[in-house]
């Protein structure tokens, strides 16, 4: 990679420590205090990571860098209430309720990863739970209060965002040579706001972020 | 906007800079019929008497605040007894594709037929060329360094408050005050101040009679105006009697008394940046809050009136420059400020109602002039720095963001009082200074990569083909990175000496032959003193160098330290050989100077400790060295425009920049070096130490969806207050695509009303020219993370 005088051709992703990943965070320290952000551990899935994981949160506790976990909760449940001792924050995926639909649309079963939200909620565990509303996948009628009953069975009371599906990860599909995607489409504003109401229908704090 | 607002905006859009040659003209009669009658100073004052006398009075339909500087809006005039332009540079002005100006034939006439011939020998610009050194010479025709006093005044100041409690009237009390005090036993200058403080009671009276022939001429319209119309002209001949002789007792009279100050001040003189009214929140409030209170005005009769106050500013583009000036500065805007906010006196949050209508303004207005920023101090609230956003959110490159605490810092380390640093502000792009009592000259900006390229040369420059410098060395002499950077710094300081050593000469020959006896009554303590504005009668007397290209000379270094030093890819002759040629057959090494070197903007130490080091070479160069007008030398870093004609005289640099391109702007990382986002930008710029300089100047871009909404506007606040925590002394926002801007380029017609953040100033695009525009494209554009 070095060899493209152009930097034409470079990695994507490195090999780091604890130690240098900590240096790069703390570079933007003054803006973090100011905005009252933080560092957000995401990917892939950060929970693959579990031990290099909690080392991070650890050491940005101790520097009193705030955390957030970005993850589609599909971990042993173990992991997952050990992160959230050292976490200040999840941000948890819920794709599809129904575990059938779920099979199809992901390969693994949710069951796991329902359990592990509830599990949050009773360790009373800090969590927004993010939704990505894929018409076709997960935005029905069906799909939509499915998801209302769920979370408002939880014994926390979680904030939902929904997140409408883009185009703008396309390019990642040509940059890693994977075949044509399956095509969806965006959901317009009134299938939000419509998805967004049925949720508040069940008591819930939703959010929503148009598409652009 | 009310309809007249509306009305007086588009006539100011719609003219065109025009030429006028009235002031030439009646200059050149009053010093042929007087000149060797009188002082010095006291020939100037009673020029500029003459001056208010004939020239013409313009009241514009709809108007409330009156006065123009020609003969009408953006008529420009000329000052011969500066820089008399020749027939060639006027049919440049009316030609050229870039901030032309009409020069009508009556103009080119009166120029023609005795103006020019006159003026041959006797301006500042022929005798200032005559005395000055042949190396200083060199110099500047090299492109080493430019010179602000080869066309213009010092100026460089802004207004305090004292006009508006005084008025004229006191200050000659004040000035009749300081002759009664005159020692002429002791004192072997008392006769030198007596004839200044003269020229200054008769400079007061020019402008009280300038603003009275103002009410003779509403009251002559008066008579056949509308029932509206003439109670307005009539109020209007009211306040024109009054203002700025007596102080005003309104809101409105405020501003008009300002104004008259204003166009005395530029009609006497062409000072740089024109004239300012400084902290104009805290100056107006006292009329406003009381005002709001008693419902003798409404929020709206303010905002009206502060419009068309505005609509005057944009009525004025600068008087033309020609050569190396122009290109230094190619743009129409003469740099009026208004600042905003910031601190008081006893250094609390000077933000209040005014500021916020100011905002309100601003943002209705979208005028190229008068520029404005806002001063943010840790004590004011979160709601000014937010509502400040939101304006820059709509893209017009206003207003730009100084850091209040940071310029009180700057003026401590200077060495000024306390409460005087608490009444400062930032003027022109961004340079500090206390407003209504220093002269804080910039001098001319300063080109440290062309300074690179003549130790390249051991001392010799190539597009001139002339020794400037000293025989450093050739590069085959230079075993280590240290010896190459020592070389440069010996360069650097042979061309500041150089260019110290004719600012002297310069300052001097303002002094003694261009004083500005009105400017020097509203600038403490010249009236005290008995001293000229121009010999340093202020309380403070300033004198900057502006440092150009940091990002590029940085770069340039990391490069040479990388690839000759250390990974030895080229030999330090070739790399030379490389520049000689601007890299023909030479695209891959230049592709590597360019990608793999370490750049200044991405928050990577190898760089940044670099960029400090020439920094502080060109700091140590220049700072503290006396001035002659009792002050200092000290440091800015700005470019204006001058970092395109900087580029454009110098070859291909070690950072792979290519021959007489741009160089990098500001302290803004070169144009597409920072590859780590804003936040890595802020922190490079950062460990430049701001507090040692005079002012510093940024430019981040954004695209407007990362600046669309409110958590955009609260992200876009958090970022400034960061950078400031920082000490960034300032920074400034351009928030428009780079497609939009090429779509400006391919048609400008349909973009006309495009304003994008220049340099410290905004102007629009379709006016810049080609490299400028390029260049502002190519600059980093940050999309929303």
């Amino acid at each position: 990679m070095d060899a493209c005088p152009s930097d034409a051709r470079k990695f994507i992703g490195e090999a780091t420590t604890v130690g240098e990943l900590m240096t790069q965070i703390l570079k933007d320290r003054a803006f973090y205090e100011e905005s009252g952000g933080g560092v957000t551990f995401s990917g892939g899935e950060p929970l693959t990571h579990v031990n290099f994981l909690i080392q991070m949160l650890q050491a940005c506790r101790k520097v009193e860098i705030s955390t957030a976990v970005d993850t589609c909760g599909y971990a042993r449940k173990e992991d997952v209430l050990e992160v959230a001792k050292h976490a200040d924050l999840f941000l948890f995926d819920l794709k599809q309720i129904d575990d059938e639909h779920h099979r199809a649309l992901t390969g693994v079963s949710n069951v796991r990863i329902l359990e592990n939200l509830r599990a949050l909620a009773e360790a009373e565990a800090k969590v927004w739970i993010r939704i990505p509303l894929i018409p076709g996948c997960n935005a029905s009628n069906e799909d939509i209060n499915a998801f209302g009953q769920f979370i408002a069975s939880l014994p926390k009371r979680y904030p939902v965002w929904l997140l409408p599906y883009h185009e703008l990860g396309r390019h990642k599909h040509e940059r890693l040579g994977m075949p044509e995607a399956p095509l969806f489409r965006e959901p317009s504003h009134q299938e939000v706001a419509q998805a967004a109401q049925i949720l508040r229908g069940y008591g819930l704090d939703v959010h929503t972020r148009n598409p652009s | 906007m009310t309809d007249r607002v509306k009305a007086l905006r588009t006539r100011s859009l719609e003219a065109l800079p025009s030429i006028s040659a009235e002031r030439a003209e009646l200059m050149t009669r009053f010093y042929k019929e007087n000149d060797g009658k009188y002082s010095i100073p006291v020939m100037r004052a009673k020029a500029y008497y003459y001056l208010c006398e004939h020239k013409t009075i313009y009241i514009g339909d709809g108007e409330l605040i009156v006065g123009e500087r020609g003969p009408e809006p953006k008529a420009v005039p000329t000052f011969p007894e500066l820089t008399c332009h020749s027939l060639e540079d006027l049919d440049i002005l009316n030609t050229r594709e870039k901030t032309s100006y009409v020069v009508p034939k009556e103009a080119r006439d009166t120029y023609a037929s005795g103006v020019i011939d006159y003026w041959r020998g006797r301006s500042m610009r022929d005798r200032l060329f005559e005395v000055l050194p042949m190396d200083w010479q060199d110099a500047y025709a090299a492109g080493i360094f430019t010179e602000f006093m080869e066309q213009r005044a010092p100026g460089h100041t802004v207004a305090d408050g004292k006009i508006y409690q005084k008025g004229l009237i006191g200050f000659k009390k004040d000035i009749a005050e300081a002759i009664t005090k005159l020692d002429y036993k002791n004192d072997p200058r008392a006769l030198d101040r007596y004839e200044q403080l003269q020229a200054m009671d008769i400079a007061a009276d020019a402008t009280i009679l300038f603003a009275k022939r103002h009410a003779d001429k509403a009251r002559e319209m008066a008579k056949t105006a509308s029932a509206d119309r003439k109670a307005e002209l009539i109020r209007i001949a009211e306040i024109c009697e009054r203002v700025p002789a007596l102080p005003a007792r309104d809101f409105w009279e405020a501003l008009q008394s300002y104004w008259f100050c204003h166009l005395a001040v530029v009609t006497e003189l062409n000072g740089w940046d024109s004239f300012s009214p400084g902290r104009f929140d805290q100056h107006l409030i006292q009329y406003y809050a009381p005002a709001i209170k008693s419902g003798a005005i409404d929020y709206d009769r303010a905002k009206e009136l502060l419009e068309c106050f505005f609509v005057k500013f944009n009525n004025h583009p600068a008087p033309p420059k020609v050569g190396v000036t122009a290109a230094e500065s190619g743009t129409y805007t003469d740099f009026a400020n208004i600042n905003i906010g910031g601190l008081t006196p006893d250094g609390k949050d000077g933000v209040n109602d005014v500021s916020y209508l100011l905002l309100d303004v601003i943002d209705e207005m979208h005028l190229l002039q008068p520029s404005n920023n806002v001063q943010v101090s840790a004590q004011n609230p979160d709601a000014f720095v937010k509502a400040a956003a939101r304006v820059i959110s709509h893209g017009y490159g206003f207003p730009s963001v100084f850091n209040a605490d940071a310029v009180v810092q700057e003026l401590l380390r200077q060495g000024k009082s306390l409460i005087d640093a608490r009444q400062a502000g930032t003027s022109g792009c961004v340079e500090t200074g206390v407003f209504g009592m220093e002269a804080y000259i910039l001098t001319g900006y300063f080109n440290l990569p062309k300074i690179l390229e003549i130790t390249f040369h051991n001392g010799f420059d190539p597009r001139t083909g002339k020794q400037l410098g000293p025989q450093t060395g050739e590069p085959e002499t230079f075993t280590t990175f240290e010896q190459f950077f020592e070389a440069w710094k010996t360069q650097v300081n042979h061309f500041v000496d150089i260019k110290v050593k004719g600012s002297g000469i310069i300052e001097r020959m303002f002094g003694k032959y261009a004083p500005a006896p009105f400017l020097s009554i509203l600038i403490d303590d010249c009236i005290e003193k008995g001293l000229d504005y121009n010999a340093g009668g202020a309380r403070y007397n300033t004198s900057y160098i502006q440092g150009v290209g940091i990002g590029t000379i940085t770069d340039s270094f990391s490069a040479i330290k990388k690839h000759v030093y250390e990974d030895k890819l080229v030999s330090l002759p070739d790399l030379k050989k490389a520049l000689d040629t601007d890299f023909a057959d030479l695209e891959t090494l230049r592709a590597r100077l360019w990608n793999k070197t370490p750049r200044y903007g991405n928050d990577d130490d190898a760089a940044d400790d670099l960029m400090r080091q020439c920094f502080d070479v060109f700091f140590q160069a220049v700072d503290g060295r006396p001035n002659g007008r009792g002050g200092e030398f000290h440091v800015d870093m700005l470019p204006t425009t001058c970092h395109v004609y900087f580029g454009s005289v110098m070859g291909a640099s070690p950072d792979g920049r290519r021959a007489q391109t741009p160089l990098s702007e500001g302290i803004s990382p070169v144009q597409g070096a920072d590859r780590h986002g804003p936040t890595a930008v802020l922190r490079s710029a950062a460990k430049m130490d701001h507090l040692r300089t005079g002012g510093t100047l940024l430019n981040l871009k954004f695209t407007p969806g990362a600046l669309s909404c409110e958590e955009g506007i609260a992200r876009l606040a958090q970022l400034i207050r960061s950078y400031f925590r920082m000490n960034g002394h300032h920074v400034q926002f351009n928030v428009v695509t780079a497609d939009l801007l090429r779509e400006a380029q391919a048609d400008p017609e349909a973009h006309r009303d495009l304003i994008v953040r220049v340099a410290g100033y905004s102007d629009y695009f379709c006016d810049l020219g080609l490299a400028l525009q390029n260049e502002i494209i190519t600059r980093t554009e940050h999309e929303s993370a």
